[in-house]
């Protein structure tokens, strides 16, 4: 691995991006005002559907689906690629990565910061990219086992579940150390108190407008819409956490240490991103709900490629890896998932070999 | 009030700050290009003329109000997914509009940008774009004009103050658009000196016309060095207006106070001066209206860092998106793809933009 050539694996690799850049245009922004448009759809007849449980049940469960639906277009495909400045050459007001928010616990303003400085950057780098088990789960060994490990399981069905919570929580905790860290004197633009301020207006807000507001607008329906709003951001939860999990958190995805990565070529880095990502075959659909992670190998080398592009791209970056002998590390959703709960599970007793 | 609360409801509960833009791609499936904040047109003619000047004709959507001669509007319009905004003066005048309720832009298309050569070929008859609300003060003085209302309190003082306009290149736009409005409303001298190079006037046989109609108006079509040769003299009581080029505006300023003429210009550059690339030079960069200096040769970042401008650094190398922040006017390069921008308000990222003219930013 040491005789690669890093030089040559980075040119193959820019020019697929440079290429693939040079043809976005007016097809990309069309797919996602059709995908926004899709999200809106769902969300407005998923909201009018939890009304008509009285009619028949399974219409209530249909509107849940539909909710469902609407808020992992939202956050996957729309806001996560939006929030990376996937859009930002349409120069649209709305969908660009300065003023998208999503609809989830999480303010997008210190995700944004965290996530695409952090965990894009330092991808798998232990002890830089706290994205790497979320400081709650020992993934690798590069972790001192400690009893809570042992039941490491149950914590991980429990992050899933609260999923939304758990992430702004460590966005917020992860950016004050993120800014705590910045040079003296320098102009501190985030203070801790506009920090909790967000992490409390935002998390207030998304509790008022599902279990508050929208099911006291449904006057006797109170408990079938709130209840309906709760399976929905669960099944949201879920199923963001999964896809996530998948992308990072396979039994094959390597890590790194602090040491390796310094004075890291762009050659270099790209090589850790491809190692540190594993991908998940599906249909086309499939996609599009995964919010295009389902490529993640492809989103970490160019987080900033329109997903639109992405199944595009993966034909070229598969080729190349090849050529290089490196792992292109993708499989079904129940293989790869699986995978992860073997590496949960492996990692929860001590010096798993 | 009804709008208000639903725009805060909307950031609230919708994570829109305007309740029209979230609704935004929606409403574009019923109503073409229809945005939140501005107007829609419709394209009704496009003609290209001699010199690289585009005519566009639009019809504004009935909500839109007529401009005052001389103003202009920012045109915005999706060209292969992007949406690209430039500031543009309407040649038409309020009474075409009145009449017609259609609105002529005259653009003078430069090579360098992605927008004007472009609008051309890629704007369709019938296709609709955005326009925002008229606006400028670069107007034609009211006391020079016969107003019906005013008409019994008019001094005579007034009415004959002769004026004096200098027109640059495109800088003809506002001229022509209050020439055709007020000529008829005045019967002080009005002299028009237009220069462009060799057959590149727009307007000539209008202009003509006009100057045929009314006696007290007068129009020189020059080079510039026939300008240069022949130099303009003022008197003190005329009223000097004048659209064109940076330089050619200071000139004209200069003589006019010299004269103790009341000078009036249009504001916006035309287009901005690009540096030569290669060759290090220092431009402007206004960061959230402070001024900073920088050399044309290295990524913005690093240069503004050092002079303890409020910048925020990441990775470095363009991944991150840390730095980034709006660029309102001016060219950079993108020093990942070579990508030369264009003059309009984009998202740019400081750590891999080189300016190549005088900026304007903001975080
Ligand atoms: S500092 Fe990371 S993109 Fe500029």
């Amino acid at each position: 691995m040491t005789q690669m050539n890093y030089e040559q694996f980075a040119q193959e690799l820019d020019a697929i991006k440079l290429n693939t850049m040079a043809k976005v245009g007016d097809k990309d922004a069309k797919y996602i005002r059709r995908v926004i448009r899709w999200q809106r759809y769902t969300g407005w007849s998923g909201r009018i559907m939890l009304l008509t449980g009285l009619i028949h049940p399974a219409l209530w469960v249909l509107g849940i689906l539909l909710l469902a639906v609407s808020k992992i277009l939202d956050n996957m495909e729309i806001g996560h690629n939006v929030m990376h400045g996937q859009y930002d050459w349409m120069n649209d007001k709305f969908i660009n990565s300065q003023n998208f928010e999503w609809d989830i616990a999480c303010d997008g303003k210190s995700w944004n910061r965290v996530h695409n400085f952090e965990h894009h950057t330092y991808t798998n780098v232990i002890g830089k990219d706290r994205d790497f088990g979320y400081g709650l789960l020992r993934l690798s060994n590069d972790f001192r086992w400690k009893v809570k490990n042992l039941w490491q399981f149950i914590t991980y069905i429990n992050l899933s579940l609260l999923f939304q919570w758990g992430i702004a929580y460590h966005e917020l905790a992860a950016e004050r150390v993120f800014i705590g860290k910045k040079k003296e004197g320098r102009d501190q633009r985030t203070p801790h108190s506009e920090l909790k301020h967000r992490f409390f207006s935002k998390g207030a807000r998304q509790i008022l407008k599902d279990y508050v507001l929208f099911p006291l607008l449904a006057g006797p329906l109170f408990l079938w819409v709130l209840v309906g709003n709760l399976i929905a951001n669960l099944l949201r939860n879920l199923w963001t956490s999964t896809i996530i999990f998948c992308g990072h958190f396979t039994e094959h995805v390597h890590t790194f240490t602090e040491a390796s990565i310094e004075n890291e070529t762009r050659g270099q880095w790209y090589y850790r991103q491809a190692l540190g990502s594993s991908n998940i075959q599906g249909s086309k659909g499939f996609h599009v709900m995964t919010g295009h992670l389902s490529f993640q190998i492809e989103h970490h080398l160019f987080p900033d490629l329109p997903s639109s592009r992405y199944q595009e791209v993966a034909p070229q970056v598969q080729a190349v890896f090849k050529k290089y002998q490196l792992q292109y590390n993708t499989g079904s959703f129940a293989t790869q998932y699986s995978s992860v709960l073997k590496r949960i599970l492996k990692y929860s007793l001590p010096n798993a070999a | 009030m009804l709008s208000t609360t639903l725009n805060k409801l909307s950031l609230w509960f919708l994570h829109h700050r305007a309740f029209s833009g979230y609704i935004e791609p929606v409403m574009q499936q019923f109503k073409p290009a229809w945005r939140q904040g501005l107007y829609r047109a419709q394209v009704i003619d496009v003609t290209k003329t001699i010199g690289d000047f585009v005519h566009i004709t639009l019809q504004p959507q009935p909500q839109w109000k007529v401009h005052q001669a001389g103003q202009h509007v920012e045109f915005t319009a999706e060209l292969n997914g992007r949406l690209l905004t430039r500031i543009f003066t309407i040649a038409s005048s309020p009474e075409q509009y009145a009449k017609h309720k259609i609105i002529t832009l005259v653009i003078k298309c430069n090579e360098l940008g992605r927008f004007t050569p472009l609008l051309a070929d890629e704007l369709s008859i019938n296709s609709w774009i955005n326009i925002s609300a008229a606006q400028g003060d670069f107007t034609f003085n009211d006391s020079l004009i016969n107003r019906d209302e005013n008409k019994a309190k008019s001094s005579v003082e007034n009415t004959t103050k002769p004026a004096v306009m200098v027109a640059g290149g495109s800088g003809i736009t506002p001229m022509y658009s209050m020439l055709s409005e007020h000529l008829s409303a005045t019967s002080a001298p009005v002299y028009l000196r237009y220069i462009a190079p060799e057959n590149q006037h727009q307007f000539v046989e209008s202009l003509e016309l006009l100057a045929k109609k009314h006696s007290n108006f007068t129009v020189e079509f020059m080079t510039r060095a026939e300008h240069a040769a022949k130099p303009l003299t003022l008197s003190a009581e005329a009223q000097v207006y004048c659209c064109g080029p940076q330089g050619l505006m200071l000139d004209i300023e200069t003589l006019s106070k010299n004269a103790g003429a009341n000078f009036y210009q249009e504001h916006f550059s035309l287009a901005p001066i690009v540096t030569e690339d290669g060759v290090d030079v220092d431009v402007t960069v206004t960061l959230n209206g402070k001024a900073f200096t920088a050399s044309n040769q290295q990524n913005l970042l690093t240069q503004l860092e050092t002079q303890n401008a409020p910048v925020i650094r990441g990775c470095g190398i363009g991944v991150c998106h840390q730095c980034q922040c709006t660029k309102k006017s001016g060219l950079v390069k993108n020093l990942l793809t070579g990508d030369v921008s264009d003059s309009g308000e984009q998202i740019i990222q400081l750590c891999i933009s080189q300016p190549l003219s005088d900026l304007e930013v903001s975080i």
